[in-house]
């Protein structure tokens, strides 16, 4: 089981670069980047509050649930 | 006055048992060099060694084994202290649950629990050749003591897992 951000794909499809967003929702570009490779072990409901109203999407958008073995 | 972090009692008792340590080592290496070089007076079977600066001297019987003991035991006192002031080091960082804060509690419950009955069974009973048990409180006394810090050991990793986690908390 595993839980994958798609974050890269809907800021392709926003046209939004990660610099933009992260200066939006008030976090840091490291951080941004930590959440988009995977590396985060959770996710506050502030921070996918904040992602989903300036990407204008749903949380499903954002993170997806995968069994292991599809995910290599 | 706040337990860990800078400026705190732990980067007091830091400084502490470092110049303590510094001192200990420097007291240790004058004594073994001066039993390894007959740097001491010796008169009916006993030494007497005089301490410099401090005007005052350690005395005691003239025997290989007692000179070894003596040495033995400062060494161990050195390390013992040398390793309690690194993990004071490690409790004065802005981030108390660390790796190397782990890893060092780990160690000093190991010299504890392994290190001090080993340096009791060599000193005692091979050294000394003694035949009886006396002084066996310190060794017990190490063991209690490196138990207690294994059991803090567990609580450290335990809060460093914690504290990863919360660090990758976006």
């Amino acid at each position: 089981m595993g839980i994958v951000v798609n974050l890269d794909v809907v800021l392709a499809k926003r046209k939004m670069k990660s610099k933009e967003l992260a200066e939006a929702i008030g976090i840091t570009e490291a951080n941004l980047s930590i959440l988009k490779s995977g590396k985060a072990k959770a996710i506050r409901f502030s921070t996918l509050e904040a992602i989903c109203k300036e990407l204008e999407c749903q949380p499903g958008d954002i993170l997806e649930f995968r069994l292991k073995e599809s995910l290599t | 006055m706040k337990m860990f972090g800078p400026k705190s009692i732990s980067a007091f008792l830091f400084y502490l048992f470092r110049s303590i340590t510094i001192g200990l080592g420097i007291f240790t290496s004058y004594v073994a060099i001066s039993f390894g070089t007959g740097n001491f007076e010796s008169m009916d079977g006993r030494y007497k060694m005089n301490i410099p600066l401090l005007e005052n001297y350690i005395h005691g019987e003239h025997k290989t084994n007692v000179f070894i003991t003596i040495s033995i035991g400062l060494l161990f006192g050195t390390i013992f202290l040398y390793m309690l002031s690194n993990i004071f080091k490690t409790f004065k960082r802005e981030t108390l649950f660390t790796q190397i804060a782990v890893k060092r509690m780990n160690q000093f419950a190991l010299l504890n629990l392994l290190g001090s009955p080993f340096l009791y069974l060599i000193i005692h009973y091979i050294i000394m050749k003694h035949n009886h048990y006396r002084d066996i409180h310190n060794p017990i006394i190490h063991i209690t003591l490196g138990l207690l810090i294994l059991y803090g050991t567990a609580v450290f990793k335990r809060g460093f897992e914690v504290q990863s986690e919360h660090d990758l908390t976006i």
